[in-house]
């Protein structure tokens, strides 16, 4: 599927790594959609989570609150979105500790902390496949910034 | 001249037969009506009077119940169809909720292995587990449902153990 990513959505996204990450850390947002128009990305998320050396981990009481909160609006999430200090590729850490793990799920690396130009320039997209293996795939395929 | 069509309100109406402990009854729908409605009404004819999230209708040999929200029409059920009336609990995962046939001896892993396949979920297993609402530890997987407190009409969160990412 090829998703519609408002341009506000895509700011927003960078203005929370660069708050949260400073420069300095990995952080973590999520794009959701309705279940009833799923190719429109309605909202980004910042879940709770503690950034350390390797990465970050999602707080665990905030996951189920959001799960709670996701059933009862009826949401699902699309794509997770990270950053990496330097290069964005999908690391082991990333291909076993995903948020969602059905087939059509997007994670999207991006470099330098998010601290260079807002886009995807140097970004990574990996889509998790019907046989439950992630590769990568084109982002022009898969988002459309409208 | 237009003519408006009439539908007889008797082309909604018909039967289900519902079956629950080994006793069957047939209940009156309407196809119109909400599953929950006709849920409601198999509890009361049954003499069952436990709240309506504690069960759940399902066809025979499905994992998952019918949604209850759906009219009988958009669920498909047809006149004189056998449906099952079980114990159910709901499980949550990316903004779905489906409702699951309970069974207090049945363990967590099962169950948890069940609602995995139905959410059409790819990991490895052992990366899920199950959770109740309000409670951040994971279900033992090797325990009953009822020895790990889970009840009828209980709303359980299944979901990745850990989600965490770094380079």
């Amino acid at each position: 599927m090829r998703y519609r990513l408002p341009p506000a959505l895509l700011q927003e996204t960078f203005a929370y790594f660069r708050r949260c990450g400073g420069g300095r850390r990995e952080c973590q947002a999520l794009w959701i959609s309705a279940w009833r128009e799923p190719g429109l990305l309605t909202a980004v998320i910042h879940p709770l989570h503690a950034a350390h050396r390797a990465g970050f981990r999602v707080d665990d009481a905030w996951l189920n609150a959001f799960w709670q909160e996701l059933a009862a609006a009826e949401n699902g999430v699309r794509f997770q979105i990270h950053t990496h200090a330097r290069r964005a590729f999908h690391s082991r850490t990333d291909d076993d500790y995903p948020i969602i793990h059905q087939p059509g799920f997007l994670s999207l690396v991006i470099p330098n902390f998010a601290m260079g130009e807002i886009g995807f320039d140097g970004a990574y997209l990996a889509e998790i496949g019907e046989n439950g293996r992630w590769s990568e795939v084109s982002i022009s395929d898969r988002i459309e910034v409208v | 001249m237009e003519t408006a069509v009439l539908e007889s309100p008797s082309e909604h109406r018909f039967a289900v037969l519902v079956v629950h402990d080994g006793a069957k009854r047939t209940i009156p729908a309407d196809s119109s009506e909400a599953v929950s409605a006709l849920l409601g009404r198999a509890l009361h004819d049954f003499g069952i009077r436990a709240p309506e999230r504690d069960y759940d209708l399902f066809r025979s040999g499905c994992a998952t119940g019918l949604p209850l929200k759906d009219s009988l029409k958009e669920a498909g059920i047809r006149p004189d169809e056998e449906l099952i009336l079980k114990l159910a609990v709901s499980v949550l995962y990316n903004g779905v909720t489906r409702i699951f046939a309970y069974v207090p001896p049945e363990t967590v892993q099962a169950l948890t292995t069940e609602a995995m396949h139905a959410f059409g979920i790819t990991a490895q297993p052992h990366t899920y587990g199950l959770f109740a609402a309000g409670s951040t530890t994971q279900l033992p997987a090797n325990s009953t449902l009822k020895d790990a407190g889970v009840k009828p009409g209980n709303e359980l969160l299944l979901r990745q153990v850990v989600v965490q990412g770094g380079a």
